[in-house]
């Protein structure tokens, strides 16, 4: 128990030491955070077996609030999901932590940011490892806070100040939704602690509570506003362009906060919250459709964008759509997964990109970029794995997380088959930008200016080695959900937190041992769209279902489903090996056939232009207006130097009483005297 | 037997005397003479009524009025020869100088 208190305390001892002893750290601040989380990582590792055996704990710690009625207590909970979660965190983190090492080498805040990320590592732990609302809200603010405070790493420049307001300005009204909503949950149950609240939450079904004039299903509310939380912080569409422009803070950063974990904080909220959610259809209907807009709305973005960052940054939008939608049609274990799969290989698109700017001299324009390979092979190889990932190919994470969600998705009725077929253009379109990005790099035309390239060299070994760890994750951690032969490890593992998505959870359970899909799955690996036929023919109405789950799909339609949606990624990266492996016109004539499309994407569809408009404008011109009448007229001059002229006017009439004559002041101190004991006796 | 409502009158017009001096007359030292005239009215005051309570606390009263009575006049006096050496004039119209 109390090892799990040091999961979050050691990061945030770092931040201390890294923060209170600046002066004496300097460049030498790793030796202190890099160890910590490293700690870190290894007692949530700990935490991570406990759990496996079967040991969950939820602890309240001490009172945090006692006032009334009103009792909030800090406390721990550590389930599969948070054990989970607390793995990804801190192995991202801490292998971050080591990256950071070699590319903020030199950097004139590397001791701040040392400071910065560790608490941003404190604060997620927090969010995780709370066991009630208000603490997972205070780790919500946190991370947000932190993920501002290193956005504007560099704030000498404009963009990245403007990108830091931006981040957290956005995130602002997400997390106002949320804070409604744990009110609106706590005037419904009287508590904030997740046992109580989901407890209560189900005797409340049917209840309608009044918004703006209208009676708005309770439960539906509640968790609505929740998600206008995770729409925030997990940059769903509406609330979503913060997460490419936060791309402006430094490499590591994207990586960690911007891709593997603060971002999916949304995700986890709402698979913590699955309770709320399976309360109500009309929330979960939302939830998938802004999920899976989400995913298709960045994924177009994505496809033609020229700074790697951001083509990175788009696709993780993207990605996080993907886990929205599985968490909006009850697939909260699949949701969980691509977001554990995700965090490993976003993390590692992350961090190479950033190996290939820090060594092109910061160009991060992948048009200024080309042959990239002979320079670094290392990174070469382990982008390669994580591109692959991302586009889904056999046998990488990506692959087993994304078609999980896919297959949940087209298992959840007609309106689930809507989104599986949205899923699956996002798809191709994933594994199309994926390649684009990395033949531009890597291959294609040598578009290197002749400075950088006199720089150009592998990274070191301390950015090396986190690549190459989360390369080799990249390849492994989706084995863990494999649903096709021995065990799937994911859904014994999360699935017993969900255990009310009954109908939901996949019927894929131990015994689905030998069922003679191996050779199918294997021959997979080429991407071959020929191969479906057989692999449907072969496999229908083999039925080793698992027996628990009586509506029973059908494992034939599933390995179709693997293969199809194979073939997809398989025909993306094609096409973006016909056009970006060699320098080709293609791309170019293709922009100007459809110049309204490629502009379109090319420019986020217009939405910041949008919200100038709509709300940054209109909101400087009305601060503007404050500032000259409200400020500078009222405040200024009618009151502050109002009180002095009326003061000065004042003294200027008044000073005529003072003649210097003693008899005046005699005679007047006569007459007072005389009215005060005049009206002493007659009142 | 004179009763005590008449040295209470006889006061008040004395101190009423003495006020009108201060208030109306030019010269300090005529001023200087009408204070005076206030505080022996103020004196009337503590011996009629120590006589008529019969306490001797009054008169005790009296004598260090009238002590202070005497150092106030020498500084007061000091004060206005000190005034006349500077601005040969004992008329208060004309020391008007403490003003706007």
């Amino acid at each position: 128990m109390l090892l799990y208190v040091l999961i979050p305390l050691l990061p945030f001892a770092g931040f201390l030491i890294a923060g209170l002893f600046q002066r004496w750290m300097r460049d030498r601040t790793h030796w202190v955070c890099v160890p910590l989380v490293f700690a870190s990582l290894a007692l949530s590792l700990k935490a991570f077996f406990d759990v496996a055996q079967g040991h969950t704990v939820n602890a309240n710690l001490y009172t945090w609030i006692p006032s009334g009625s009103f009792q909030v207590s800090v406390g721990i909970m550590v389930d599969a999901l948070t054990a989970s979660m607390l793995v990804l965190v801190t192995l991202v983190s801490s292998l971050v932590h080591l990256y950071t090492v070699g590319y903020m080498h030199g950097d004139k805040g590397y001791d701040r940011f040392f400071a910065y990320i560790s608490l941003f590592t404190f604060s997620m732990l927090v969010l995780v490892l709370s066991n009630n609302f208000l603490q997972l809200f205070f780790g919500w603010e946190m991370v947000g806070l932190c993920s501002y405070l290193l956005i504007v790493h560099w704030y000498e420049r404009p963009t990245a100040t403007a990108a830091s307001f931006k981040a957290f300005i956005q995130n602002r009204v997400g997390d106002f939704g949320f804070a409604l909503g744990i009110l609106l949950i706590w005037v419904t149950t009287g508590s904030v602690d997740y046992q109580t609240v989901f407890a209560a939450i189900a005797g409340h079904t049917g209840e309608t509570v009044s918004f703006l004039g209208m009676d708005v299903n309770l439960v539906t509310m509640i968790a609505l506003l929740l998600f206008v939380g995770a729409v925030g912080k997990s940059a769903q569409f509406l609330l979503h362009s913060w997460l490419p422009d936060a791309m402006e803070g430094p490499t590591p950063i994207s990586a960690l906060i911007h891709a593997a974990t603060m971002v999916t904080a949304g995700i986890f909220m709402v698979s913590r919250c699955h309770p709320i959610y399976n309360l109500s259809e009309s929330a979960m209907m939302t939830v998938a459709v802004v999920g899976a807009f989400t995913a298709f709305f960045g994924a177009t973005i994505a496809l033609t964008q020229n700074d790697i960052k951001k083509v990175v940054a788009y696709s993780t939008m993207s990605q996080l759509g993907y886990m929205v939608m599985a968490c909006g049609v009850g697939a909260y274990t699949a949701g969980m997964f691509h977001l554990l799969t995700h965090g490993v290989f976003k993390a590692l698109l992350f961090l190479a990109a950033g190996s290939v700017i820090h060594a092109l001299s910061a160009e991060q324009d992948i048009r200024k970029m080309g042959q990239v390979k002979r320079y670094m092979p290392t990174t070469y190889w382990t982008m390669l794995w994580g591109s692959l990932a991302l586009a889904g190919i056999f046998p990488f994470a990506g692959f087993f997380s994304k078609d999980e969600i896919l297959w949940q998705s087209f298992s959840a009725g007609t309106f689930g088959k809507g989104l599986w077929l949205v899923g699956v253009i996002v798809a191709f379109m994933t594994a199309f930008y994926t390649f684009r990005v990395f033949f531009l790099v890597f291959h294609g035309g040598d578009n290197v200016e002749e400075e950088a390239k006199h720089h150009a060299h592998e990274s070191p070994k301390v950015i090396t080695i986190p690549l190459v760890t989360l390369a080799v994750g990249a390849l492994l951690v989706g084995w863990l959900g494999n649903p096709l032969f021995g065990t799937n490890y994911v859904h014994e593992f999360l699935g017993p937190v969900f255990t009310s998505e009954v109908s939901h959870v996949p019927a894929i359970g131990p015994e689905a041992h030998g069922t003679g899909l191996v050779p199918e799955a294997l021959a997979a690996e080429g991407g071959m769209a020929g191969e479906h036929g057989e692999g449907m023919a072969g496999e229908h109405g083999e039925g080793a279902m698992a027996g628990e789950h009586a509506e029973g799909h059908n494992k034939g339609l599933e390995v179709f489903m693997m293969l199809l949606s194979l073939a997809v990624a398989g025909a993306g990266i094609w096409m973006a090996y016909r056009w970006y492996y060699r320098p080709n016109e293609a791309p170019g004539k293709l922009a100007t056939a459809y110049r309204g499309l490629y502009q379109g994407s090319l420019n986020k569809w217009y939405w910041d232009e949008l919200y100038d408009a709509v709300f940054t404008r209109p909101t400087l011109r009305f601060a503007d207006r404050l500032w000259r009448i409200a400020d500078e007229i009222v405040i200024d001059k009618v009151l502050v130097d109002g009180v002095g002229i009326t003061t000065k006017i004042g003294g200027e009439i008044l000073k005529f009483f003072q003649t210097g004559r003693v008899q005046h002041y005699a005679m007047v101190m006569s007459i007072g005297i005389f009215f005060i004991v005049g009206g002493f006796f007659l009142f | 037997m004179v009763p005590l409502s008449a040295y209470v009158i006889l006061s008040a017009i004395i101190f009423f005397i003495g006020v009108v001096g201060v208030v109306t007359r030019r010269s300090i030292i005529v001023i200087l003479l009408s204070i005076e005239l206030m505080l022996n009215a103020v004196n009337i005051n503590f011996v009629a009524f120590s006589h008529y309570l019969e306490s001797i606390t009054g008169q005790v009263f009296v004598f260090f009025t009238l002590t202070v009575a005497a150092a106030e006049v020498a500084v007061g006096l000091a004060l206005l020869i000190a005034i006349y050496r500077n601005r040969q004039t004992v008329n208060v119209e004309e020391l008007d100088v403490m003003k706007w």
